[in-house]
Formats: C-alpha cells, structure tokens, sequence
C-alpha cells in the first residue's frame, strides 16, 4: 500500500489542470464496445485513444500518459491484470488513474484489481451515464480515491 | 458361567438381532441403575454372559429374553424390537455420528435401543431424512462440479455479457443521442445489429448446454473424456461380444471393440468417438491377456487379494483392476462388492472411472488428495484400509501404469481400485485414514489436504478421531 500511496499523492494533481484537455486511454478487444465508449468520452470533450490489444497497451499508455485508463480485464495478448501492476509500478504514470472493465463481477476479481492498486471497477454491462460519471469523477476528483 | 445355561432355557425360537438387542438391555439396565451382576443374578445368568448378550455375541433365546425383559420391567416386545427393521440402530449411529451437532443436546447413542423399539415411527423417519439427505447431497455434488468446473459455461457467459453490453452501449446512443451525425447514426446501428444477433446466438448456445445437461439426465458429461466414461461406466465396462471374440486372439477382440464403438458411440458427440474406441480396444487388450473364467478361478483359489492375483496370474495390476471390474459386472447384483476404479495421470486429471458402491470416487478436478492413488509407486501394488468421510469401511489397492509418453517421458497413469468392506465387519476406526471425494462435499473435521472450505461446515466425529495414516 504505501508505495501505491505515494504514487497517488505524486499524482494528486490532476494531469487535466496542466495540460487542458483530459487524455483517456481504452484497452478493450470488443470493438462495438470500445466504439461506443470511445464515442461517449469524446462528446465529453476528451481526448481518447483506443488500445485493442493487450500485449501493445503498456507501450501506448507509457507513450500518451493518459489521465485514465480505461482497462478491460479479459484481454487477447496479456490480461488486464498485468498492465495494470506495470501502470501502477510505473513512477512516470503516477498521475494516471485506472478503471477496470469486466464481465465477471466475482468478488475475487474485484479484490484482485484492488490489490493491486485499481482507483475503479465497474462491472459489464455498465449504463453510459454510470460509466461516463464514472470517469469524470475520476478526472476532477482527489487522487487516490480507489472504489467502483 | 454356568455352561448349561443357555441350553437348560432354550426354549423358544431365537430373536434376530442380537447387536440390537445387547444394546436395548444394556440401555434399559444402565437407565433402571443396574450392574451387570445385579441384572444377571435377577435373570439367573453370569455377569460374563450377559455381557457377551449386551455386546450381541450371543444371540438371546427367547425364554431368556422374556426373563430379562421382565427383570427390566420392559415388554418382551420391545426387547426383541419388533417391528423394526434389521440394522436401523447401525444406521443410526452412522447418521448420529455423521451430524453430531457440536453443542447439547446430542443424539442419546446410549438410547438408540431404545428409540428403535419405542419409537419405530420416528426412527424411521430419521433413517429416511437421512437417505433423502445423502441424495441431495450427490445431486449438489454434480451440480456444484458443473458450475465451478465448467470452462464452456463460464466462457460462454462471459461473452454473452460482452455482447449484452455492446447492445446496451449502442442502443443507449442511439436513443439518447438526438444529435448525431448520420454516419454515426449508421455505425451504432450497424453494431447495435451484429452485437444483437451476437447476444441471441450465445442465449440459444447457452440454453442448448443447459438443455445437455437436464437434471433427469445423468450429468457426468462436461468433456468428451466425461462423455466417453459415463457410457463405458453405464455398461459398467462390461461388454459380453468383445469377451467372446477374445477366444479367437487379439484381432477378433479388436475387430468387436470396433463394432461395439460404432454401435454405441452414435449418441457421443463426434469428438467423444475416437476416445471410446481406444477406451474398448483397451478393454479388448484386457481381455485378451486373461479370460474373466481364469481370473474367476484364481478367485477361487487365493480370494480377493489384487497383490496374490497379479502375482499368480503374472498380469499388470492396471489390468487386474480392469478385469476385476468387469468380472464383477457379470456377476449377479447381489453378489457384486461394489468395485469401483478410477484412473488419474500425474497431473490429476480423471482418466478413467467406475463408480462403486457405499463411496464417492471424485469428479471432474480436485480430487481428495489423502487418496493413495495420489501416492501410488511404480513398483508395487499398494494396499490400504480407510475409511470414507462417511464412515464406509474401504480396502483401496493402487498401481501405476507406464505407458510411452511425448519426448521419452514415460506416463504414468495411476490406478486406485475401491471394494467396500461390509459395514457388519468389525472395523477398529481409530488408526484409519479418513478420506473424502472432493474437499467441498467432505465431511472430514479437520485436514491438512483442505484447499476448499466444505459446503457443510459439521465436523466428522470419525475424522478428529483418526490420525493420520503415516506413510
């Protein structure tokens, strides 16, 4: 917990505040879903870059330092799980917060996305209006509010 | 003991039962605050008498019973617990024993006599309860088996929700989204349809392997190897043609294990068939390498013991298991043992499976890991005495198979065959190894094999008074 408590306070800052327009980071394979989440935060105004393969995800989200990642956990290539440990051991992405998709609710799961540092969970399906406050929450709140 | 005793009083016929009748005269003459000798010299029996009476190693003749019975201030009736059907104080013990609650009141053992023949209604009622009980709890077994190891149902759901979540996604912008621009219009609705028509193809699949797997069908089914071992399991791995053509040598038997495939294997899924036909073209090896009359004979003349059988009929006990278990299938049913014989590579996973009688073999995964299979040697044929989480009295033999394996690794299938002792044959619980089918259906106490909390948390009395068998 204190090293993920330090990364968190690093990042208590909101990334949006420097640089304006919040940058959204979606690791998901199903693409008539990513096109609707995709299509969802950018009429909010932000800026969204769509990962569909597990295995390339750490790449690109190192590369945007994203302000949210978006995760689904069932990935072809490398499971959400493992990007999100390599997210919050990444002291470059300190700032960046993770919220993790899954189809399967099961209390083990979600225990296993907060251990290992998740801010939210959501289980499929997700209303549109759940998901987009989700994030928006995510994006002007204090940092570290781990919940979902 | 005056010796003439017994005979001078014979005067009647003798009472069946004697285990149940010890029990009611010790439970009466402990409840009226009787000694033995106080009890015996009433009766005008010895005290070393009586005591073999109350322990059921002599049977009562019926004059003696209506003395004591009379001594006791108890109708003869009662005493000889008429009306009441042979075994039900065993039963009961077993029952009490199984569902002991940890706080009083607990089941009064000392009183079982007395509850069978004063209340034979509600002892029966008991003794159902029970038996309904154990039902249930087979029934939960393979359902419990099914949707936690069932790799097709959770995939499935998981891309039903997918589906059902892309639909929402979709239809949600498009009602919602007043504003949207016609290509976009075209694209959510384009979505909207395929994820649609997606979420209905996995409904119907869904509903199709419910449908396979309808609880008045036998569930054992969940890969084509469970489909393969249900069917061998309900012909009980007996089939009379491949027998017969053994007589003319090894082609014959294999040319009938074809035929048989082909007759029986039309109600397997396509995968199933090329796994039943190598499982009866084993079975036509077996029964090449010795003929069920040789292996009958060798019965007769050592007994049930796998270890002298090998031994004199010079055969692979892997293949002694088999023939045995299909010896017994041609065996009337009230001769049978109750046999059964499964198989596991070293991974675990079920090869091979016969379930007998009185003890569940596991399923599936997870096995029990305190089964001697699990510690099975190449180099001999173990055998062991347990008792089952049930308290069934069980002798186990095991082997292992080597069979030419991937890259010059030999496979090693181990074998673990399972022949219930009669529940009447004394057995000395205490030093037993108590063994479960899988941890969640257990009814073990304590055990440090435990990778799954049971579904009952009730402690086996038996269990916490077995140590561990040392290996």
């Amino acid at each position: 917990m204190s090293e993920q408590g330090r990364h968190r306070q690093e990042g208590a800052v909101p990334a949006v505040e420097a640089h304006g327009r919040a940058r959204i980071c979606l690791v998901e394979d199903e693409m008539a879903i990513a096109e609707a989440i995709s299509f969802l935060l950018e009429r909010e105004g932000w800026q969204v870059e769509l990962v569909a393969d597990g295995a390339a995800a750490i790449d690109a989200i190192r590369r945007a330092r994203p302000d949210v990642v978006i995760l689904d956990l069932m990935l072809p290539g490398r499971s959400g799980y493992d990007i999100l440990r390599d997210i919050k051991a990444d002291p470059a992405l300190a700032g960046t917060r993770v919220l993790m998709l899954t189809a399967r609710g099961q209390e083990r799961d979600r225990e296993r996305a907060a251990t290992l540092g998740v801010d939210r969970f959501m289980t499929k399906p997700f209303s549109n209006t759940e998901l987009v406050g989700t994030v928006r929450v995510m994006l002007s709140g204090p940092a570290g509010e781990a919940g979902g | 003991m005056r010796e003439g005793e017994a005979r001078v009083t014979t005067g009647g016929e003798e009472a069946a039962d004697p285990r149940g009748i010890g029990r009611r005269i010790r439970a009466r003459r402990r409840t009226l605050g009787l000694d033995q000798k106080a009890l015996a010299s009433r009766v005008g029996i010895s005290p070393a008498y009586l005591s073999l009476i109350e322990n059921g190693r002599r049977r009562v003749p019926k004059a003696l019973g209506e003395r004591i019975a009379a001594a006791l201030d108890m109708t003869p009736a009662l005493l000889f617990g008429a009306g009441v059907g042979a075994g039900w104080e065993e039963a009961l013990a077993t029952l009490a024993g199984r569902r002991e609650p940890t706080d009083p009141p607990r089941p009064e053992i000392a009183h079982l006599g007395r509850l069978v023949a004063e209340y034979p209604g509600w002892a029966r009622l008991i003794l159902e309860q029970g038996r309904e009980i154990e039902a249930l709890e087979a029934r939960l077994a393979i359902l419990a088996d099914r949707l936690s190891g069932d790799p097709y149902l959770a995939d499935t759901l998981h891309a039903l929700l997918s589906s059902v979540t892309a639909v929402q996604a979709s239809a949600d912008i498009l009602a919602r989204t007043p504003e949207l621009a016609p290509d976009e219009v075209e694209r959510f609705r384009f979505n909207l349809s395929v994820e649609a028509r997606r979420t209905a193809d996995r409904a119907r699949a869904l509903i199709e392997h419910f449908d396979r797997s309808r609880l008045d069908k036998p569930l054992e089914a969940t890969t084509p190897r469970e489909e393969v071992m249900a069917l061998l399991a309900r012909h009980r791995h007996h089939f009379p043609a491949i027998e017969t053509a053994a007589e003319d040598g090894p082609a014959a038997a294999r040319e009938a294990a074809g035929s048989i495939a082909a007759e029986i294997g039309g109600a397997l899924s396509a995968e199933a068939r090329p796994l039943l036909r190598a499982a009866l073209e084993q079975l036509a090896e077996d029964a090449t390498a010795l003929s069920l009359s040789d292996l009958a004979a060798a019965i007769e003349e050592v007994g049930f013991d796998p270890v002298q059988l090998s031994a004199r009929l010079d055969l692979m006990a892997a293949r002694l298991f088999r023939r045995l278990v299909v010896l017994e299938a041609r065996q009337e049913e009230a001769d049978r043992d109750g046999l059964g014989l499964v198989a596991f590579d070293r991974a675990g996973a079920v090869l091979w499976r016969h379930q007998g009688e009185g003890f569940a073999l596991p399923r599936l995964r997870a096995a029990c890991a305190l089964w001697p299979v699990f510690r099975a040697r190449p180099d001999e044929i173990g055998q062991h005495q347990l008792l089952t989480d049930r308290g069934t009295p069980i002798e186990v033999w095991t082997a292992v198979e080597i069979r030419p394996g991937a890259e010059g690794v030999a496979r090693q299938i181990a074998w673990q065959l399972v022949r219930p002792v009669p529940r009447m044959a004394a057995v000395p619980a205490g030093d037993r190894l108590v063994v479960g089918a899988s941890c969640r259906l257990c009814r073990r106490g304590a055990c440090p094999e435990r990778r799954e909390p049971a579904f009952f948390a009730a402690p086996a009395p038996a269990a916490e008074a077995a140590p561990l068998e040392p290996d």
